[in-house]
């Protein structure tokens, strides 16, 4: 094992004489003197932490778990692979490469693995590092590069950027324009990346919902008094809802129903003007500098608004945005300003499934006589580990039948921005998706975060057919009488 | 360019989509999960066995040698590439073939992972009895190459003792079947000799595998002891009261932490050593040994005796068991996996001699093992970046094998040899053992062309191991 | 000619070791070493050793002079194999017979090859143990000549076959050289697994020396249920869906009238077949499955259910393991069918429906519905009718009559996916087949060939004898 007997590297393209047998062929195994490429490594602060790194004992165990390695059945696609390929970068045996970056950039960042993982690799948080890495150097793929541009840094951060564009997406979509636009052929003019994205664009047909100064009162007490009775004395608490970026233009019935919801349980439910977008697509795509910018104005808007006292929760109805507003801390933790409030604002947010399952909840009398499937959006049952709750909201509802799916903690390919920046691949992984959900012979999807709606609601519409998925407040609003 | 005709010849066989050659992707083919790493030239997937048997012959004539991979979860290096090889990948032969309800088998391709087998038979109340730990993850096709065991081979035997048939191709791509539907085989039994030949024979590319119905009953016991000694012991009452149960596994208070850092699995971190007991069979016979074994527990010193009778509770309490190795990367980054197996009633003795070699070389020994079967698995952890670890690790668990062999056991019990082991063959074996089993190899590969440099100490003495990690100098140290 | 090799042997390994013929001039076979003979070939020279040094160098001098060594243990099944090359030397290894290491509390056993299984069973016993090994005559047989000829009884069904117990083996090679292989520990992938190799390869890769088991704690409780049904077919169907039983037997036979009369059942005259159900275990769970096995034959159409307790059973179990073997049930010719456990039932179905009626009566038929083994035995005298009054015992009918039924079970079997061993027939048919025959591959063949060829380049084990004469 010395290493002074580790023979010279070998170049795998090099010319080797006919038929070689094993003891003349050079050593490709062998540790290399040279890294296998000329890119540079990993560089700076945000990089992925060796103690995370080398947490992995390349065991295996998350194979499975892999929506794109179960797919695509080759090592380079699962998060062993990836693992070991950041490896090799901190290691200096390779530079980031678009090679590399290929591997990083197809993964979903669904954190499946990281759920599985029995090391307890944060998976999540050194991908997120990776790509990073990959911004800094410009390395970004060019679906990627191109939606970060457009969308993720021009639009995302800023609410009246994308409440105007929705309007005007309205109009678009309503007016006739777009059945113009697709017959003229003017979509053939467009790369195919951005005449997918036109297709994917959601129907804006809901209201919109945002932030407002009054608080949305509650329309009940409390469902059951504390034990010692005292109801009366009870303060009727206030929780903060956030309204997000695209949620309340796509969803914005959803975000309605998530305060009527809240409210009938006998909560104040304030959206506070001045928040935004959590950062987490910005922080997926590896830009750390935005989505700390995102984190800090919602921690400067939620705690001016009274977080932390007097039980004032933080709640999103968003998966993807509580798991990233639970990892502010982590985010934020080399700001000397912001490390602490970031940490208090992480332990204050709750998901909106797992804030209700822990009231005593005012039981839904209103049936709904419906055969429902749950997809476990992946940032809700992986990253935040949270798998009953919704499930035992859905069980409340009169009438309501729910059927599980197989794999249903298996991602949809919605994951954020990857059905855009990987359409194929989100394709093939949605129609895997698709057949377990027809199996289950369900009316209708249930899940709790707007990409999986959105993706599902799609892939779906696609098929054949005016599906809706909902989330799981849409149906518990719809037993309370709406 | 030569070279590169090569990797065309390969590309024409299976498509350009279904060869990995360039060196950045080889990257993540040149580790499993043992400490090691080799760089394949190629890595190959083939769809059919067709594919599997040209690869072969191009392979044989070329003078390239082959090594067969399933998931890479093996922990003796069985599948890293022999030098200047490539790998056939079997990730995308992966189809349940058929399912013989009636008699009890079911015809796979290797790439099949163990446990999806075993799910997709309980469908039809059946179920494939060997359950390596890895079975989330390891491939059947491994699994017959490395003879792989688990927890509940103590009542129904490893692989080997469940493998019917099995299609196989030869170094040079010549097809063979061995074996037959039939339990019984007349004939030298060539598939119970491939089974556990660690890829040097052929190359499995169907296999056809007994099933068993599943149990009446089962029921299993968390034995929850003060110290190792005392568990040790209870292994001992239980077999001594004349009772084989389906499982009897040991997790030590090193391992129990470590699970429970990561997983729930329900051990009380206080614990010394829990033991896990698995009973099958009749309702009858399950009341009646439960009884013998809750009173061998007690007698033995149990603190605590739990007993779980629901799926979910079972699966909690092996989910620990199964995610042990795994959990070991939360207390150091590397670990060195001792396969041991002794007389059983030698083990307490032996786990003595371990905590001995833990100080000796100053290195943090966990215990997690099939105690029933007598088959320890010490686990040395340390961090390779701290200088010279990695020699005490290796020197330790040396010693470990050493006294294994010495109280009447062997070095593995499993996990196989491969190329981690190798150079301790000679404890177990004379050169006239070895030669053999060299014949025997040279009957199957003459050419010595498959996975050439395992298992022998003294074959291919080029082959140069790299073992991994070795970052740049950085915060080194356990990070418990 | 034959003066010098025994002489020469007795001046190796000491006279003690080694049956001599008797007189100096010894000329022909004596009386003594006829009883050694292999298909009326009678060795030169009978060596007995009572150690493996003598076996070593045995081996070296026979490999030196080119001279044929058949091991053989207690003979019980010496009409297995073809007939073979050359016999020179029987190297009987019975006085070879020590129990070398018994470890009840780590439920192993390490024994020298001579040793019966009916010895080493009471031994085993006295420290609460037993090895589930079974064969013919087991007061005779000797666990080497088990694993050589793979021997195997009705509870093969639940406990499997030699290869799954045998955990160790030491053999001495053609060349002379001890070698091992396995080990004394119940779980072990150290070195390419050649226990698997050894057992059943008919002593031709090597003499068995020393062998290790894994062993199962004694059985408290056997039991046997034995229930007639009118007919071969009935027995079957109810068969099959008894094994299917969680409470299944851990042996099921069904055996036709002819095998039922060798076998003195009588419970019911007009029989047309019987299930034969076989319990081990813990007394309430034995009480379970024998009292469930015993409603449902009664449901599936069984005229009676006879219940044997303890010792019966034991007898019936050992009656059925012997049909075939024992002095007065060796057949004129025996086959033993290897098929996937439901082809049993069609390859039993198809005889009868052949054979039509009558002499569908005339064969023996005994058939393990759950692992998946049929024995056909034809005895003398049935055969004898059946080739038409022919006096001669092998008169060219009676052979011709046996290659045809050989031929016709081996392409019935073939069909479902089985094999076929001729364990007994006449000389004459024997010298015109290979008892293995169809059994293998041609590519399966040429591994076993060569494997032949590395370890017995000369040829001098047991030559001929094995599948593709090997």
């Amino acid at each position: 094992m010395a290493d002074s007997e580790i023979r010279a590297p070998a170049q795998l393209d090099a010319g080797g004489g006919a038929a070689p047998t094993p003891a003349d062929v050079p050593l490709p195994w062998a540790e290399p003197a040279e890294p296998l490429n000329r890119e540079p490594g990993f560089r700076g602060v945000d990089v992925p932490a060796e103690a995370d790194l080398y947490r992995c004992v390349h065991c295996g165990l998350c194979l499975s778990s892999c929506p794109t390695y179960s797919t695509l059945r080759v090592e380079t696609e699962s998060p062993r692979g990836r693992i070991a390929l950041m490896k090799a970068v901190h290691e200096g045996r390779a530079g980031i490469s678009s090679r590399i970056v290929s591997h990083w950039e197809m993964c979903l960042q669904c954190r499946a693995c990281e759920a599985v993982c029995p090391s307890g690799v944060p998976y999540g948080r050194i991908m997120e590092y990776s790509r990073a890495q990959v911004l800094a150097q410009g390395k970004q793929g060019g679906n990627l590069k191109r939606i970060d541009r457009l969308f993720l840094r021009a639009a995302l951060p800023h609410p009246r950027r994308l409440r105007f564009g929705a309007h005007l997406l309205r109009l678009y979509q309503k007016s006739g324009l777009r059945r113009l636009v697709r017959a003229s052929g003017l979509l053939k003019l467009l790369p195919a990346s951005l005449a997918g994205m036109e297709a994917q664009l959601p129907e804006l047909t809901g209201p919109f919902f945002g932030p407002r100064r009054p608080v949305y009162p509650a329309q009940n007490p409390p469902a059951s008094p504390p034990a010692d009775g005292a109801t009366a004395n009870r303060p009727t608490p206030t929780v903060g809802l956030l309204s997000g970026c695209v949620m309340p233009l796509m969803q914005g019935a959803t975000m309605h129903a998530a305060v009527r919801v809240l409210t009938r349980n006998g909560c104040n439910v304030a959206v506070p003007p001045g928040q935004g977008c959590c950062g987490a697509l910005n922080l997926h795509a590896g830009d750390l500098e935005t989505a700390r910018r995102l984190a800090r104005r919602n921690i400067d808007t939620f705690l001016a608004a009274g977080a932390g006292k007097d039980g004032f929760k933080i709640i999103t109805a968003s998966a993807g945005c509580g798991s990233n507003m639970k990892e502010y801390g982590e985010l934020l933790k080399n700001d000397p300003e912001y490390a602490e409030p970031a940490r208090r604002f992480s332990a204050l947010t709750v998901d909106i499934t797992e804030f209700l399952a822990a009231l005593p909840l005012t039981p839904p009398t209103g049936r709904v006589p419906r055969r429902v499937t749950y997809q476990d959006p992946c940032h809700l049952a992986h990253a935040q580990r949270i798998t009953q709750p919704p499930r035992a909201l859905l069980q409340s509802i009169p009438g309501l039948e729910l059927v599980e799916m197989e794999a249903s903690t298996m991602c949809c390919g919605g994951a954020g921005i990857y059905a855009m920046t990987q359409p194929e691949l989100a394709g093939q992984i949605l129609a895997a998706k698709l057949e377990n959900i027809n199996n289950t012979g369900a009316a209708q999807v249930v899940t709790a975060n707007p990409g999986c709606m959105l993706q599902i609601e799609q892939g779906l519409n696609a098929a054949g057919g005016r599906h809706q998925v909902k989330h799981v407040v849409d149906l518990l609003d719809e037993a309370y009488g709406g | 360019m030569q070279r590169q005709g090569f990797i065309d010849r390969l590309k024409a066989i299976v498509g350009d989509d279904y060869v990995i050659a360039h060196p950045e992707d080889l990257l993540v083919y040149e580790y499993d999960g043992s400490v090691d790493r080799a760089m394949p030239r190629a890595v190959v997937l083939p769809a059919s066995a067709g594919e599997v048997s040209r690869t072969l012959a191009l392979a044989y004539q070329e003078g390239v040698p082959v090594v067969g991979r399933g998931s890479g979860t093996g922990l003796s290096g069985g599948a890293l590439a022999p030098p200047g090889g490539i790998q056939i990948a079997f990730t995308r032969m992966n189809r349940i073939l058929e399912v013989d309800t009636e008699n009890r088998t079911a015809t796979i391709e290797p790439g099949v992972i163990n446990l999806d087998l075993d799910n997709h038979v309980r469908k039809f109340g059946m179920r494939y009895a060997p359950d390596p730990s890895s079975q989330k993850a390891c491939s059947l096709g491994g699994n017959i190459a490395e003879n792989a065991g688990g927890p509940h081979c103590l009542a129904y035997g490893a692989t080997t003792n469940h493998v019917l048939a099995l299609e196989v191709a030869l170094e040079d791509g010549t097809m063979v079947n061995l074996g037959g539907p039939a339990r019984e085989v007349p004939g030298y039994d060539l598939r119970g000799v491939f089974v556990g030949s660690e890829g040097t024979f052929g190359i499995a590319t169907q296999i056809t595998v007994r099933l068993l119905p599943l149990p009446e009953t089962v029921k299993t016991f968390l034995g929850i002891f003060p110290d190792i000694e005392s568990a040790c012991s209870a292994v001992s009452a239980v077999i001594g009261h004349g009772i084989v149960p389906a499982a009897l596994e040991m997790i030590d208070a090193l391992s129990i932490r470590a699970v429970q850092q990561v997983t729930d699995a329900g051990y009380p971190e206080d614990a010394g050593a829990v033991l896990l007991i698995e009973l099958e069979g009749l309702w009858e016979e399950v009341d009646e040994v439960s009884r013998e074994v809750e009173s061998a527990l007690w007698e033995t010193g149990a603190g605590e005796v739990r007993v779980a009778e629901e799926d979910r509770e079972r699966e909690r309490l092996w989910l620990g068991r199964k995610t042990a190795f795994g959990a070991f990367g939360a207390i150091a980054p590397n670990y060195y996996l001792v396969d041991g197996v002794v007389p059983r009633t030698r083990l307490s003795q032996v786990l003595r001699k371990v905590s001995e070699v833990s100080e000796k070389y100053g290195i943090i020994i966990a215990n997690v093992f099939h105690a029933g079967d007598g088959n320890l698995h010490p686990c040395m952890l340390f961090d390779g970046r701290e200088p010279g670890v990695t020699e005490r690790a290796m020197a330790g668990a040396a010693e470990l094998m050493e006294y294994c062999v010495a109280v009447g056991g062997t070095l593995s019990g499993e996990h196989g040899i491969g190329l981690e082991k190798k150079q301790f063959m000679p404890l177990v074996f004379t050169d006239a053992d070895l030669a053999v089993m060299r014949r025997t190899r040279d009957a199957f590969a003459p050419a010595n062309r498959l996975n050439p440099g395992k298992i022998f100490p003294d074959d291919d003495g080029f082959y140069q191991i790299v073992p991994q990690p070795t970052p740049p100098p950085g915060d080194t140290g356990m990070y418990v | 000619m034959t003066e010098p090799i025994a002489q020469q042997l007795a001046d190796l390994l000491g006279r003690d070791t080694v049956l001599m013929p008797d007189g100096a001039g010894g000329a022909a076979n004596t009386p003594e070493l006829e009883k050694y003979a292999v298909d009326g070939l009678a060795p030169q020279v009978v060596v007995q050793p009572t150690d493996r040094e003598s076996i070593a160098r045995l081996m070296q001098w026979a490999a030196a002079r080119q001279v044929a060594v058949l091991p053989r243990g207690g003979g019980v099944l010496s009409a297995l194999g073809n007939r073979p090359a050359q016999v020179d030397v029987a190297l009987d290894l019975s006085r070879y017979n020590r129990v070398l290491d018994y470890q009840p509390a780590d439920l192993t056993v390490t024994v020298e090859p001579g040793v019966t299984l009916q010895t080493l069973s009471r031994e085993l016993a006295r420290g609460g143990k037993f090895v589930p090994l079974e064969s013919p005559l087991s007061h005779r047989a000797t666990l080497g000549g088990i694993l050589a000829a793979n021997a195997s009884g009705p509870l093969r069904h639940a406990y499997g076959l030699a290869r799954d117990w045998l955990i160790g083996i030491s053999v001495v090679g053609a060349d002379g050289v001890e070698t091992k292989a396995g080990g004394k520990v119940v779980k072990n992938v150290t070195g390419y697994d050649l226990n698997k190799l050894y057992t059943g390869s008919l002593g031709t890769l090597g003499v068995i020396v020393e062998a290790s088991f894994k062993l199962a704690p004694l059985m408290d409780e056997w039991a046997a249920l034995a229930a007639p049904f009118p007919s071969m077919d009935a027995a079957i169907a109810a068969g099959r869906s008894l094994i299917a039983q969680v409470y299944a037997p851990q042996g099921l036979q069904v055996v036709n009238r002819p095998a039922a009369r060798r076998l003195n059942l009588t419970a019911d005259s007009a029989a047309g077949a019987y299930v034969l159900a076989l319990f081990a275990g813990r007394p309430r769970a034995v009480g379970r499955r024998r009292e469930e096995s015993a409603r449902l034959l009664g449901q599936s159409g069984a005229t009676a259910v006879e219940s044997l307790d303890g010792a019966a059973g034991q007898a019936l179990l050992r009656q059925v393991t012997d049909l075939g073997w024992s002095d007065d049930t060796i057949p004129a010719l025996g086959m033993r069918v290897n098929l996937p456990p439901t082809a049993v039932g069609q390859l039993v179905a198809a005889i009868v429906g052949e054979s039509a009626g009558e002499s569908g009566a005339e064969l023996g038929l005994v058939a393990d519905l759950g692992f998946g083994v049929a024995h056909l035995l034809r005895w003398p005298e049935t055969f004898d009718q059946a080739a038409a009054g022919n006096e001669e015992p092998a008169g060219d009918a009676v052979i011709a009559g046996s290659l045809s039924e050989i031929e016709r079970m081996q392409a019935l079997a073939r069909s479902m996916g089985g094999t076929v061993v001729v364990e007994h027939c006449a000389p004459a048919v024997k010298a015109r087949i290979d008892v293995w025959g169809g059994a293998a591959t041609e590519a399966e063949l040429e591994i076993m060939r060569r494997i032949k060829q590395n370890f017995d380049p000369l040829g001098l084990l047991n030559p001929g004898r094995f599948m593709g004469r090997l």
